[in-house]
């Protein structure tokens, strides 16, 4: 498996890379980009003529990691050139299926087994529960399938939000990629690195992804009164304060990221389930374990593999890069260390991140989190 | 305006001057340094307003949950895993536990005996265990007052107890007290059903008196009409009585006759009622049973000018077992009545029979019998009470004879023979009985016994001595006509003392003693008599009206060979001689005989022996070698006219100390 990565910006186009040497025999191409660009398509067809056989995916973003390099407002592309393994893809409109579920369900259901290793996700970010989406997919799939991916994300804006499914970018849909063969190689890993604060807040209003009420009392007051200023930034502002949910008295928490507001309802939409009944907390990040937790899930990859793997997929939250601000590449250098020099680096900020926590644990939808998919073919 | 952050000022005023101007480079340095210091800035600011806004909601959560500690009344602890106190809450400050005041780092199983303690401490191994909640009980006195204490231990965090403990006097002394009524009530309800169970043996006590004392009634009724009975007969036997006296005699029969039926139907409903009477089944023939009842009715209907026709609407066993006697019974009274209440018209009876359907009832025929009449009817109102005792067809122009006891006694008849009565009926147009019973079928080749009066007797001269004594001339008179025909050698006296004169000069074969006379009684009579080895071939059949004091019967009739008692049954009398001087009279002696006999003057109560209970009872005290226990329990058994059979081979054992005998007896 080769790889080959560029970048392209406003100011400074293709940069130094020079794309286009693995040339016809490149199968994929990986596309990361702001909202902007993915949604204006204007380098793609550049692309399709350096890469005339290759098949075109990815999505919009909150910030593209090239290398060790988060950039806004960029297009960053991985050309991947495999040697021993095969790639269908499936893409299905959100609003063909009654919910996120049955859309995870028709992607596992549809996506060809035979042979399949992996499968890679990539969904609109604000029209989607991630939990029943990933919950739809996993209990289609044969066991032995791995999945990852994330939620496709628009800055800070909560806005609009892309997927480049065989070179065309569209809203309000699903892809899943899946890597077929017995030398593909897959690991990955997901860490988040907040920390819960405050009283415990039982859930005593919600609907699916959709919370009223704390403890009988609106939980959109609660929010504005902890942000003080910043409430009327929110959704974006909502990041610094995500949820811990504990589902039952012994459960392990999930997090879970604020995607949208309604003042009318006086309710506060989420990427995942915040069922009644259960436990929540506020949590504020910790700008040491942030970093410790983008290395941690590094680490959780290289556990898994032997040898330095050839590409990373990091998809990471925004959440995480609102609060580390300037100093967001910290995390990725983490990653970086971790995996060695011969690893390609890319990814985005996401609006969710779709992984297993651990090898054993099983596939789920994380908010606030980094989560890296290697790839190598043996 | 662009706004430098203020340290960035003054670090940059300090280390460059005042009218520092950086280059363009330097500049964009600057203004990420100013966007970083800004940024932080902004970030502590609103973790110190979470962190205060945090620490205002802890502080109300921590108020609020006070105040509701204080609400409940119930003592909080926070234990360790050992018991120790970390911290607790309550409001009961008059509480034992809060005598001491400095509660935290004691162990709650100290507060207490030893026993609660180690309740305690069980309970606490077992939360920290199973991480389950547990709930224990305990009470102790407290000034003289006995407190209930309920701990309820819950798990905390993972090694941690919340104990709630609540004082649970008051419910427990609610308890208490709904225990006590519900215990009272208990003992009501086994106090009325006591009373209940009383009540019903008192019933079934006085029911039985009064069976007892119907059927020694209807004894007394008899013994006098016996004699009026058989001296009339004698009387009109007389060749010389002129004819008138002959037709009043005549009269006296007839009244005497329907007064015995009288009596006799009291008789016989009070053994129905008393549920004395027992089947007494055998084999007969069917058809020759009918023909003999339809005759006995034809002289009916033909003395009212009536029809009678029999009709037989499905073929007919030819040989059947049941107890004729009371099959024969309920058909005479059925159709007497018929015929009693019909004017016009006529009488018919119609009988089938019918296979049982049932395997384990295959062997039984149902027979039906109906008897329709074309007489006056009862009304519906009537048809419900018809079958009660004392009720008649309520019509003046029908002023029967009876007392109205007949349809009561033939519907415990059939009752008696598992089978059941009911009536039809339309007022001037007539009615119609219908009663079924189940009996078995026979084999067509088994043959039916002889009747009663078709024994045959084998003709034999007797030469057998006779002594009657009897204080009354006219019993004497009405023995000797009786037993007259037979051919015995009678001889006669008075009393006892008589008696013993007699045997001097000559020994009979057999004496018929009566028990009450005057001078010396039968007792005393056959005592003397037995204590002389000369008479010791002397059969006595001792002879005594059920009047007599029970006791002194008890004792005659066990001092006696055998006993019979009055109105006498000539038939009896016969084949109790028969047996005890061991001859057999001719059937024409029998018939002539038959002269002093009046209708169904057998042994009143059919024999029985006592429930098994008493039975098990006379088995115990023979086992504890108890003999005059059983004597006591024979003396009670006297009383029952069914069991005087059963309590003389009970007493005559009971007298040799029979052992053996009194077992068999009992156990058979």
């Amino acid at each position: 498996m080769i790889t080959e990565q560029s970048k392209w910006t406003k100011s400074e186009g293709w940069g130094s890379t020079n794309p286009g040497s693995l040339g016809k025999e490149t199968q994929l191409v990986i596309l990361f980009g702001s909202t902007e660009n993915i949604r204006e398509m204007n380098q793609f067809d550049f692309i399709k003529e350096v890469y005339p056989n290759a098949f075109l995916w990815g999505g919009s973003t909150a910030g593209e990691i090239f290398q060790t390099q988060v950039t806004d407002d960029s297009l960053i592309m991985t050309a991947i050139k495999f040697e021993k393994t095969d790639l269908k893809s499936i893409c299905i409109e959100i609003e063909s299926m009654k919910n996120s579920f049955e859309i995870g369900s028709h992607l596992g259901k549809n996506i060809d087994h035979n042979g399949l290793v992996h499968l890679f996700v990539l969904s609109d970010g604000l029209l989607i529960n991630g939990s029943e989406l990933v919950a739809g997919i996993t209990q289609n799939l044969p066991a032995n399938v791995t999945v990852t991916g994330g939620l496709c994300g628009d800055g800070d804006k909560f806005n609009e939000t892309y997927v480049v499914c065989n070179g065309i970018s569209k809203k309000g849909v699903v892809s899943a990629l899946g890597l077929y063969g017995n030398n593909i190689k897959i690991s990955y890993g997901s860490l988040g690195g907040w920390d819960p604060f405050g009283p415990e807040r039982l859930i005593t209003k919600s609907d699916s992804n959709i919370l009223y009420e704390f403890d009988n009392k609106s939980a959109l007051e609660l929010y504005k009164k902890y942000l003080g200023d910043h409430a009327k930034e929110l959704p974006a502002s909502g990041l610094l304060f995500p949820l811990s949910i504990r589902l039952s008295e012994s459960g392990e928490g999930v997090v879970r990221t604020i995607l949208g507001i309604d003042e009318e309802n006086q309710s506060m939409i989420f990427a995942g389930d915040v069922p009644e009944g259960s436990y929540a907390r506020l949590m504020k990040a910790n700008f040491d374990r942030l970093i410790d937790g983008a290395s941690g899930a590094a680490k959780a990859c290289e556990s898994l593999t032997a040898r330095e793997p050839d590409l990373a997929i990091l998809i990471s939250c925004v959440g995480r890069k609102m609060v580390l601000k300037q100093r967001i590449e910290e995390e990725v250098e983490a990653v970086k260390d971790v995996l060695g020099n011969k690893t390609a680096l890319c990814g985005f900020y996401s609006y969710g991140e779709i992984s297993p926590f651990n090898p054993s644990a099983k596939c789920e939808f994380h908010n606030q989190s980094m989560t890296i998919t290697t790839i190598s073919e043996l | 305006m662009y706004k430098i952050h203020s340290l960035l000022k003054r670090q940059l005023k300090k280390y460059f001057g005042e009218n520092f101007t950086p280059d363009l480079k330097l500049k964009d340095f600057i203004e990420s340094v100013d966007s970083a210091y800004k940024e932080f800035d902004s970030d502590r600011a609103m973790l110190e307003r979470a962190l205060e806004l945090s620490s205002q909601e802890l502080v109300q959560a921590n108020t609020n949950m006070r105040t509701i500690f204080q609400a409940i009344p119930d003592l909080l602890f926070r234990l360790d895993k050992y018991g120790t106190i970390l911290d607790y809450e309550g409001s009961q400050v008059n509480n034992f536990y809060f005598r001491d005041k400095n509660l935290r780092g004691k162990n709650i199983q100290d507060f207490s005996s030893n026993s609660i303690g180690e309740k305690f401490k069980a309970a606490i191994n077992e939360v920290v265990l199973n991480n389950s909640i547990k709930t224990i009980e305990y009470n102790f006195e407290i000034e003289n007052l006995v407190q209930h204490y309920e701990a309820r231990l819950i798990p905390h965090n993972t090694d941690q107890i919340i104990v709630m403990i609540r004082n649970i006097t008051d419910r427990k002394k609610t308890e208490e007290e709904l225990n006590k009524y519900r215990n009272r009530l208990e003992e009501i309800v086994k106090e009325r059903t006591i009373q209940l169970s009383n009540a019903k043996e008192q019933a079934e006590a006085a029911n039985q008196a009064k069976s007892t004392f119907l059927s020694n009634m209807s004894h007394e009724l008899r013994t006098p009409l016996n004699a009026i009975m058989g001296y009339t007969q004698i009387l009109k036997k007389s060749s010389n009585i002129p004819q008138k006296e002959k037709e009043q005699l005549n009269v006296i029969i007839d009244s005497g006759k329907h007064l015995l039926s009288l009596i006799n139907e009291i008789l016989d409903l009070s053994t129905v009622e008393a549920k004395k009477e027992k089947l007494n089944k055998s084999v007969f023939n069917f058809s020759s049973f009918i023909n003999e009842v339809v005759s006995s009715v034809k002289i009916m209907t033909s003395e009212k000018n009536l029809s009678l026709s029999y009709v037989e609407l499905t073929p007919m066993p030819k040989m059947i077992v049941g107890d004729m006697k009371k099959i024969k019974q309920v058909l005479l009274n059925l159709l007497s009545n018929a015929v009693k209440y019909t004017v016009k018209g006529g009488v018919e009876l119609r009988i089938s029979a019918s296979e049982k359907n049932s395997i384990e009832k295959s062997h039984m025929h149902t027979l039906s019998f109906e008897i329709h009449d074309t007489g006056i009817g009862i009304s519906k109102d009537y048809l419900d009470e018809i079958f009660e005792p004392f009720t008649r067809v309520n019509n003046q122009q029908f002023i029967a004879e009876g007392i109205g006891l007949g349809l009561s006694i033939s519907k415990g008849l059939i009752a008696l023979m598992g089978g059941r009565i009911f009536v039809s009926s339309e007022v001037g147009k007539g009615s119609v009985f219908t009663f079924e019973i189940d009996i078995e079928k026979v084999e067509e080749s088994t043959s039916s016994p002889k009747h009663d009066d078709e024994f045959e007797f084998i003709s034999e001269p007797i030469n057998k001595n006779i002594l009657i004594v009897d204080d009354i001339t006219t019993n004497q008179e009405m023995l000797i006509y009786a037993l007259k025909p037979t051919g015995l050698q009678i001889s006669t006296a008075f009393n006892g003392k008589e008696t013993l004169e007699h045997l001097k000069n000559s020994v009979p074969d057999l004496i018929l003693m009566d028990l009450l006379m005057p001078e010396m009684d039968g007792i005393d009579a056959v005592k003397k008599i037995r204590k002389d080895s000369l008479y010791k071939n002397v059969k006595i059949l001792g002879i005594s009206a059920a009047i007599a004091d029970q006791q002194k019967v008890r004792e005659f009739s066990l001092l006696c060979d055998d006993f019979i008692s009055k109105p006498l049954n000539v038939n009896l009398l016969l084949s109790k001689i028969e047996k005890l001087l061991d001859i057999k009279f001719t059937s024409e002696d029998k018939n002539i005989a038959s002269i002093g006999k009046t209708d169904q003057t057998e042994m009143p109560v059919n024999q029985s022996n006592p429930p098994r209970k008493i039975l098990d009872q006379i088995i115990k005290k023979v086992n504890l070698g108890d003999f005059k226990g059983i004597n006591q329990i024979a003396a009670a058994l006297y009383t029952n006219p069914e069991y005087v059979e059963f309590t003389r081979l009970l007493e005559v054992m009971t007298k040799n100390f029979d052992e053996e005998g009194i077992l068999k007896l009992c156990k058979e």
